[in-house]
């Protein structure tokens, strides 16, 4: 570490101990409003972020995951500030990014960092490699020489040459651009860094090589990761806990194996039996249940649970009143008003409240 | 034994460019039988959809297709424009990745499949054409379908448009439907209704199906044959089980040990090294040689042959009498 290092600091997680939550996301609300006529007067509003708690620990992975328009990558671009959140705080240790003034984002956005899905739309295409790696380091004032070395070392360290920098970002492949966009995020030596969908433009063969260049810079860089995707065995792959977000809100956040192994909300249940696996014999014996249309619009969200429209087990009490994300058990939170059991399928409780459910099965 | 349904021999698909003839399919040999599913897995570029395009003969103007292509004792490539146009839609039906610019937005949901009706058949009346349409979405599970069928594409979801798309694609009951990446736009609980819905239509009208795909989970649950293709290339063919726990590809085998397992079962990705081939400047020999960890020196000489490996299994690999015992016939067991 060099004496400049000290000097790319934000300081706010001085005095955060490492068992502490290093971001704290509270009641964040992100409303984007719907406005018509010629005095284009607001008649809605999209309701992309309702309301989500999260915490995000120190050297971790949170994996956030949800099907198109449930709000993830409003969430991730929300903890930035890359959009204005409309209510609620985030808190970076000490510090609530949301307050802070422009200046002082500025400097936040040293420890907070973002990788964006599309390769091709994320980098300028007139920019050399070199500039678009160093320009964070520039605007935050690393003397030029040091800059030029360390933007160098970086493309080395994500598997690309340090002479890759005089080129240009058409010269790349979609994998080799992600890389680009790894060297960029991590060139201020960040705290966190949110994955918008970092994977899935690419191809399987070039997807593994980018998750593991993840798993390594986490180590060797001390970084908490956000990971967004919509790929559910990805996430499982990458991340140590998992939020699972239906239309703007958490259905479900627990660590990894709970999640995936016990699910208590009947949305991750049927979300997970969805997923087609690589492999038929366990295809041929696993039953599918098939939920019934579509996700409804954040426009004009469902009352209650949002979820009960397309949920197979709802109640009356589903229609009116809104769950609240509690503790289900330990490290293991849902926002249902009658989750399932350890080892309940759906599929039983289903039966057992007399309805039917369109099951998919292989024999 | 039944006669193929589809025969496609020595298919050549090139694209004149500037820079010279990019090679896309390069001799594509494979069958299709009735009823059965076959899937064609790739990433992308590997001439999965380039090869379906050549034999709808729906491909651009600039594309040298060579070969023969036999459906149903109809030369695909050589029949006239207006045979071609008689059997596409009819015999033949394809499904599209993205039913939005696939479907035309200025006519009716209804009047479309009304269309594609009339076009085949001009005996049946516009009412009767509407009637089925109706039925056809229904079907496809389009909830109120006689309201539905006057709507026009934009106000369908996303998965609602492609069961329009479903609709209209087995509107003349063909015999072989090509879907191309069905449902790649389409988010996963809606991707598994769609599938859904395709097994139904096509176990009531027994038609087969040529499923092209990157998602080798969505093949698991699906195909009954799996063809896997890699720059331009069939690099191996078997029955699903000879694939995923068989393989005798050095290249199958690397695709399915980097994909990352919901149910947990790997604990390390081993993705492939380097990148995707460049199909301007084919490599001499084996095209996936540089990203092999099998390669031998053997391996630049000649474009691999495709050798048999079993019952109706081949590979594209000079190397396959050496290559370990396949890992997956145990790690499958997991269930």
């Amino acid at each position: 570490m060099s004496a400049t290092d000290q000097t790319v600091e934000s300081g706010a997680l001085d005095g955060v101990g490492a068992r502490e939550p290093i971001l704290k996301i509270r009641d964040l609300v992100k409303e984007f409003p719907i406005r018509a006529g010629v005095f284009r007067r607001q008649v809605g509003a999209v309701q992309a972020v309702s309301g989500v708690s999260l915490d995000l620990f120190q050297h971790e992975t949170l994996g956030v995951v949800g099907e198109s328009g449930c709000g993830k990558s409003t969430l991730g671009r929300s903890l930035l500030r890359l959009v204005e959140p409309t209510s609620g705080t985030v808190m970076f240790g000490t510090e609530d990014v949301t307050l802070a003034s422009k200046g002082r984002l500025r400097e936040l956005r040293r420890d907070l960092q973002m990788v964006f899905q599309d390769p091709y739309a994320s980098l300028n295409p007139r920019l050399p490699i070199r500039d678009i790696v160093g320009e964070p380091m520039v605007i935050h004032g690393v003397p030029k020489k040091e800059a030029r070395q360390r933007v160098g070392d970086l493309l080395e360290r994500v598997g690309l040459l340090a002479e890759h920098g005089n080129r240009y970002p058409h010269e790349f492949s979609g994998g080799q651009r992600q890389r680009i966009g790894i060297a960029r995020s991590l060139a201020l030596r960040p705290k966190v860094i949110v994955l918008d969908e970092p994977v899935s433009a690419l191809d399987v063969s070039i997807q593994a090589q980018v998750l593991n260049l993840l798993d390594e810079i986490q180590d060797e860089y001390d970084l908490s990761f956000i990971f967004i995707a919509h790929d559910l065995s990805v996430v499982r792959h990458t991340s140590d806990r998992v939020a699972v977000m239906y239309l703007g809100r958490i259905a479900e956040v627990a660590d990894k194996n709970s999640l995936y192994e016990n699910p208590a909300h009947p949305y991750t249940q049927s979300l997970l039996s969805a997923v087609p696996v690589a492999d038929p014999r366990r295809e041929r014996s696993r039953s599918r249940i098939i939920l019934q249309g579509d996700v409804p619009s954040p426009a004009h969200p469902p009352s209650g649970c949002r979820f009960h429209p397309r949920c197979p087990v709802a109640q009356d009490k589903c229609k009116t009143d809104t769950p609240e994300l509690v503790e289900f058990a330990p490290g293991h939170q849902v926002s249902c008003h009658f989750p399932l059991e350890v080892g309940e399928t759906l599929l039983v409780r289903v039966k057992e409240l007399g309805r039917e459910a369109q099951v998919s099965t292989k024999n | 034994m039944t006669q193929p349904l589809l025969t496609v021999e020595n298919l050549n698909v090139g694209f004149a460019t500037k820079s010279g003839v990019v090679q896309a399919a390069t001799d594509i040999n494979f069958e299709i039988f009735p009823g059965e599913v076959l899937a064609v897995v790739g990433e992308s570029g590997s001439g999965k959809s380039v090869t379906a395009l050549a034999l709808m003969r729906l491909h651009p103007d600039n594309t040298i297709v060579t070969g023969n292509v036999n459906f149903d004792g109809h030369d695909l490539l050589n029949m006239s424009d207006r045979d071609m146009r008689a059997i596409r839609g009819s015999d033949v039906a394809m499904i599209f990745q993205d039913p939005m610019t696939a479907m035309n937005p200025v006519f009716s949901v209804g009047n479309q499949i009304v269309e594609t009706i009339r076009v085949h058949d001009s005996s049946v009346s516009k009412q009767e054409a509407w009637t089925k349409a109706i039925d056809l979405l229904k079907l496809v599970g389009v909830p109120e379908p006689k309201q539905r069928a006057s709507q026009y594409p934009h106000e369908y979801s996303g998965g609602m448009r492609q069961r329009a798309m479903i609709a209209m694609a087995i509107a003349n009951d063909p015999k072989l439907l090509i879907a191309d990446e069905p449902t790649t736009a389409l988010d996963v609980t809606v991707q598994a209704q769609v599938m859904e819905v395709l097994h139904e239509v096509q176990a009531e009208t027994g038609s087969a199906m040529m499923l092209i795909t990157h998602d080798l989970g969505l093949v698991a649950g699906s195909a009954d044959r799996v063809q896997v293709m890699y720059a331009s290339r069939l690099m191996e063919t078997g029955s699903i089980d000879q694939i995923f726990y068989e393989s005798q590809n050095p290249y199958t085998r690397a695709l399915l040990e980097s994909i990352p397992d919901i149910d947990g079962l790997k604990e390390e990705l081993s993705p492939i090294p380097g990148n995707p081939p460049s199909l301007l400047n084919p490599l001499a020999g084996c095209a996936f040689r540089p990203r092999c960890k099998f390669a031998k020196d053997v391996c630049a000489i000649e474009v691999p042959p495709r050798i048999p490996v079993g019952v109706n299994h081949t590979s594209r690999c000079v190397l396959v009498h050496e290559l370990p015992a396949p890992a997956g016939a145990s790690a499958g067991d997991a269930s």
